[in-house]
Parts: C-alpha cells; structure tokens; sequence
C-alpha cells in the first residue's frame, strides 16, 4: 500500500506543479462559471433543473474544449516526455511493472483533474440549489469525458513517444471527437451524432437519475449507444496503451 | 501532509480566482427577458418568477388596455409597488440572489387586455465577488500555514487575530462616534404644527443641534436642543432633551417610545432613482425618491457632492380654530454622498422637533451651520470651475480698462 502511495506521491511530483495546478484548476472554473448564460438574471423555479441543464449542457462545450488542451499537455508531459528523455526507465528501477506504472500515471492525473471538475459544479450547486440528480449528472459526464480524453491522450504518448507531437496528436483527435457530433447532426445523421455526443449524456444521465427505472429510460432515449461508447471506448484506449507500453523497447 | 495542504490551497487559490475573473466577465454580459401574459380583471398573477441574480435590472413593464397595481417581492421581501399603472421604467438593485418575481392585480381591464415586462440585468454580482475573496483568503492562509515552520503557532496566532478581530457588525453610519455633532439653522416664513394639532405661523429662526452621547450596539443616545426664535429676536422655545436611535434603521425613540424614523442622515446612502423611506414621524411615513446628485457649496466646508431627496406630504392642523392643511409639493432635501449627513433642504417632518412638541415645520430649510464629521474635502472640479469663472469675470471688467489705458498712453506718447 505504501508502495502504491509512494508512486502516487512520485507521479504527482515529477507532473504537477503549483503553478500548473492552479492554472488547471482556475482556467476550468472560469471556463465553466463564466459560460452560464442563465444564471446571470432569472432561473426559472418551475423547470429551472432542465433550463439550467440544458444551458450547462451548451456551455460545457468551453471547459470541455479546455480539459482536452489540459489533459493532452499533462498526460504528454507525464508520459511521452518521460520515454523521450529516459526518465521513465530510472522510475522502472524502482522495481515496479510497466503495466502498474501506467496504471499509476492515469489514476494519479485523473485524481489530480477530477476535483477542477467538481468545484465549480459544487459551487454553483451551492449557489443556485438545483436538483442534486443534476449535479450527479453533471459530474459523472464530467468523470467520463475525462476518462475518455485521458485514456486518448495515454495512447497518443505511448504510440508517438515525443511530448509535442503527441500534445498536437491527441489535442487534435480529441477536438474531432468534440465537434464531430455537430458535424453528424447538419448532415442529418443524427444516430451517430447522438451515439458520440458526450453532452447529451447529460439530459440522458439526469432524466434516468429522475425515473424509477435508470436502465429503460436510457433505453427509451436512446442512448444506450452514448453509455456504451463512453465506457467502451476509454476501456479500448488503456487496454491498446498498456499492450503498446509493455511490448515497447525503451531504449 | 504539507504537500497536500498546499496543494488545497493552490486550488482554492486558483477557485477564487477563476471565481473573481468570471464574475467580472459575467458582469459584462446584459442578460435579457420578454414575458407577455394576457390578464383577467380582479385576479392577480406573478410574472418573471424565479431565482433573479443580485445585479442591476433595468425594468420595463407595460399594460395594455388596463390597469394594475405591481409590486416587486424579491428574496421574500417587498422592494416596490406601482398603483393604479398602466406601465413603468424603473432602475433598481437587487441585492440578495433569491427567489423574486411581480405579482401583478389587474384594476381596470378590457377583453384584450395583456401586461408584457421586459428585465435586464446588467453590471457585477455581488455575492460571487464576496465568494471569490472569501475563497482566496482561505486559500492564502492555508498556503502561508504550508509555508510556516512553527505551523503551529502560525495556526494559534491567526486563530486570535480572528477572534479579536470579531465584532458585532451593524450597518452603521462609520462617523458615528460618541462627540459628534450637527448644528443647523433656518430663517424663514414658517408654519409651525404643534404635536397637538395647532398651527401657528411666522417669520421664525430655528436651530437645531444634535449630540453624539454614547453608543451601546446599533443604539446610539442623542441630545437634542431645539430653539425657536420669533422675528424680534426673543427666544419663544427652547427644549433640550435625549432621544435614542437605532443607527441600523433609524428608528428615534423618546421617553421609551418609538416615534418615528429620522432624516438627518441616511445610510447606506442612497443611490439614484431609488426610493427610500425618508422620515416618520408617529404614524406619518414620508417616502422619498432620489433624484439627483449635486454640488451644493456649504459655508466653511466648500463644494460638497449631494444627493437631492424629493418628497411630498400633507398634514392636517388646526389654524384659528379652523382645519387648516400643511403640504409639501416636490420639497427635497440633500445628503452628502460620502457620509449621508443632511447637508441642507426643507425638512419639515422630522421625529428630533417632537421633544420640543412639534409636529411638522412647513417652510423649515435649513442648513448645516457646523459638524465635526469629516464631511469630505470640496469638490475640487466646482473649486476650479468658480475660480475660472471669477477669473473670466474680472478679466472682462478689466480687460477694456487696460486696453483704454494701453491706446491712450500710445496716442500720448505719438
């Protein structure tokens, strides 16, 4: 246990610094309070959890966009900058296992990212008093779109190996990910875009979180595809990581 | 341990920063809403219900074909009415986040009759910049705590500071101290109603002074001295007594009872088109309205920046025996804007004339004769406004005096 904690405390050390960490930390809060539209004049009562929902689910599009810029830049900086300049084979000697440093790295960023998600939310929940499903809601897509970009971002370090090009790399798929569903909806093709769009994962998490049964109201809006595709994918991402990582020749 | 508490405090750090930028960006953006609602006559309905942000709103409301009377709850309190309206602008602050909305009961109303309101809300909100600074001195104190070496005594000397630094706080006037004090004076036609209803009338010189004696809380002890003097020069009246005031709302108290609300300073001074409640006197509860702000020039303290009150009132005495009716059409009176201390104006409702048993002085405009309240340096753009004008004015009666003298010395001397 005190091995895992030791990696953890090592990780966090070689990745974050203060700065790093309050300018994550800041920029997320601006990007998220500043972009509420409705909450700068009348937040209706009767419906208000929908209205500010679904003005969340518009507005998130900007912290979105900035946790792919920020996830990219610390997992390239905590991966493929490592490969790149030789650190990582130092931390090897440690001994621990390629896969369990890996295993480290994600959970250790991830657990450093996840509160710059949840005190803006936490703050406007205590500001405005809406719903608790909604902020539920709020942050399990929040845990799950940066699951997904984190998992991207690994696999991007792992296959690339130079910081930069896999910043550009992952930031650049990320980005597709983000509009892609925008795309798909003008073209009509409004199955795939739903099946891709995060966002609207949060109507879908909340409206399942307000029905007695989670499963069918997912089921009834369709969006079983989306739930499917959040888990799946990220799953698919680390696992080709950690295969990557363990057949690669350090040297 | 130490790593992990600075980490905490970078990220409340970095909240209450993210937290003060918004808020200043959130500040810039003017939020909009129409609601148009087709109404009944006699039944009453709420309109733009809901959570308003403490920002500024510009109103706009109008009814067509009817009538209505509108007031505005906001946060579970009253803030405004409008009767008997067929519509209304008005600019108003809305402190507290809250639960607000119009309730609105239609007087008048035709087949078509409909009320639209259109709100924007414009300027900071208040309370996310209280959060932000709130957030960041949490923050700075648990970095600093990370940095100390004797964290422990750092703990127990801010843990002190704290305590001591508590006081009750009351939302006094800050000038307010035991040994201040304000004298004013008016020298006028005046029509004096006693507290007994009768009326008299003259030229009379009045003075007012009131003394700081001590302050106990929010309760502040006052000595009052009212004299009248008639046109002859005798002193006809001359009470001195104290009254207790509550620097929170105002509220005079004389002989243990509540008398009314005095208007010789208001606080937390008013802003522009705001309606304040300005005096009472028993029962009697005057209103005012905040019109505008002006340089006033007040002996001995110069150009002073003044809000101008304005209100009306109608009282009714007896005058030789007969119903007689005082009244004040569009009277103001003015506060300095950095104190809120009356400055000058017509102050003919006031609860410190009752220790002298007198009920309403119509006619009364006084003036701020003396105070030792820091009032504020004059206002220095009238200062050099006056002085140029003064300048201009003696340069034109000079000017053709020297120029006359110039062309007759030149003609001499050819």
């Amino acid at each position: 246990m005190s091995k895992i904690l030791d990696l953890l405390r090592l990780e966090y050390d070689l990745t974050w610094r203060y700065l790093t960490l309050g300018m994550v930390y800041a920029l997320i809060f601006i990007a998220y309070t500043a972009s509420l539209n409705v909450t700068t004049g009348i937040l209706t009562l009767y419906g208000g959890s929908i209205v500010y929902l679904q003005d969340v689910a518009s507005s998130y599009m900007y912290s979105f966009f900035l946790l792919i810029g920020l996830s990219s830049y610390i997992y390239s900086k905590s991966i493929a900058s490592q490969i790149s300049n030789g650190l990582i084979k130092t931390i090897l000697c440690y001994p621990i296992s390629r896969r369990r440093l890996l295993i480290t790295k994600l959970v250790t960023n991830y657990l450093v990212f996840l509160p710059s998600g949840i005190l803006p939310e936490l703050y406007l929940q205590f500001l405005y008093g809406v719903d608790m499903k909604v902020f539920i809601a709020l942050i399990l897509v929040f845990a799950v779109k940066l699951l997904f970009s984190s998992t991207l971002a690994i696999l991007f370090s792992v296959i690339l190996r130079e910081p930069l090009m896999s910043l550009i790399g992952s930031m650049l798929t990320l980005y597709t990910f983000e509009i892609a569903p925008g795309f798909l909806w003008s073209i009509h093709a409004e199955k795939i875009a739903k099946m891709l769009s995060l966002n609207y994962l949060i109507v879908v998490l909340y409206r399942a979180l307000s029905s007695p049964n989670f499963l069918k109201t997912i089921m009834e809006l369709d969006a079983l595809a989306t739930v499917l595709f959040s888990i799946v994918f990220p799953c698919i991402f680390f696992l080709s990581s950690l295969f990557l990582f363990e057949k690669m020749d350090l040297d | 341990m130490i790593n992990m508490i600075r980490a905490l405090a970078v990220a409340l750090i970095a909240c209450g920063i993210g937290l003060l930028v918004s808020s200043l960006i959130r500040g810039y953006t003017t939020w909009t809403n129409n609601e148009s609602i087709p109404c009944i006559m006699g039944k009453s309905f709420k309109l733009l219900d809901g959570v308003w942000a403490p920002r500024n709103i510009y109103l706009n409301v109008v009814v067509e074909r009817g009538e209505a009377d509108i007031k505005l709850y906001s946060n579970g309190k009253f803030l405004r009415e409008w009767n008997n309206t067929n519509g209304f602008i008005e600019r108003l602050q809305i402190t507290e986040r809250g639960h607000s909305y119009l309730l609105i009961k239609m007087i008048k109303a035709d087949r078509n009759c409909t009320v639209s309101a259109k709100i924007s809300f414009y300027g900071m909100e208040r309370d996310l910049l209280t959060h932000a600074v709130f957030i960041l001195i949490i923050g700075i104190i648990l970095y600093i705590l990370s940095m100390v070496k004797e964290r422990r005594v750092a703990l127990i000397a801010i843990l002190i500071f704290f305590v001591l630094s508590i006081r009750p706080v009351y939302s006094v006037p800050v000038w307010m101290k035991p040994g201040t004090y304000a004298v004013y004076t008016a020298n006028s036609f005046m029509s004096i109603m006693f507290v007994n209803g009768t009326i008299i009338q003259g030229d009379w010189k009045s003075y007012l002074m009131w003394k700081c004696i001590n302050i106990s809380g929010s309760q502040a002890t006052l000595l009052v001295n009212f004299t009248l003097v008639n046109s002859s020069g005798k002193i006809v009246l001359s009470v001195m007594d104290y009254v207790r005031v509550n620097l929170n709302n105002r509220k005079v108290y004389y002989k243990g009872k509540e008398i009314g609300m005095t208007a010789m300073f208001l606080w937390p001074i008013p802003h522009k088109y705001e309606e304040v409640n300005l005096t009472r006197v028993y029962e009697k509860n005057i209103k005012g309205k905040v019109e505008k702000t002006n340089v006033m020039f007040i002996p001995g303290y110069g150009h002073q920046k003044a809000v101008s009150v304005r209100y009306n009132y109608t009282v009714v005495g007896f005058f030789n025996n007969h119903n007689y009716t005082l009244q004040g059409e569009g009277v103001s009176v003015l506060y300095d804007t950095d104190t809120g201390i009356l400055l000058c104006g017509e102050l003919d409702l006031e609860p410190l004339f009752i220790v002298a048993g007198v009920n309403t002085m119509t006619g009364n405009h006084v003036t701020l004769k003396k105070t030792n309240v820091d009032i504020g340096p004059s206002d220095m753009a009238t200062e050099i406004y006056f002085l140029a004008m003064k300048i201009l004015f003696v340069a034109i009666v000079i000017a053709p005096i020297v120029i006359a003298i110039y062309i007759l010395r030149r003609k001499r001397s050819h």
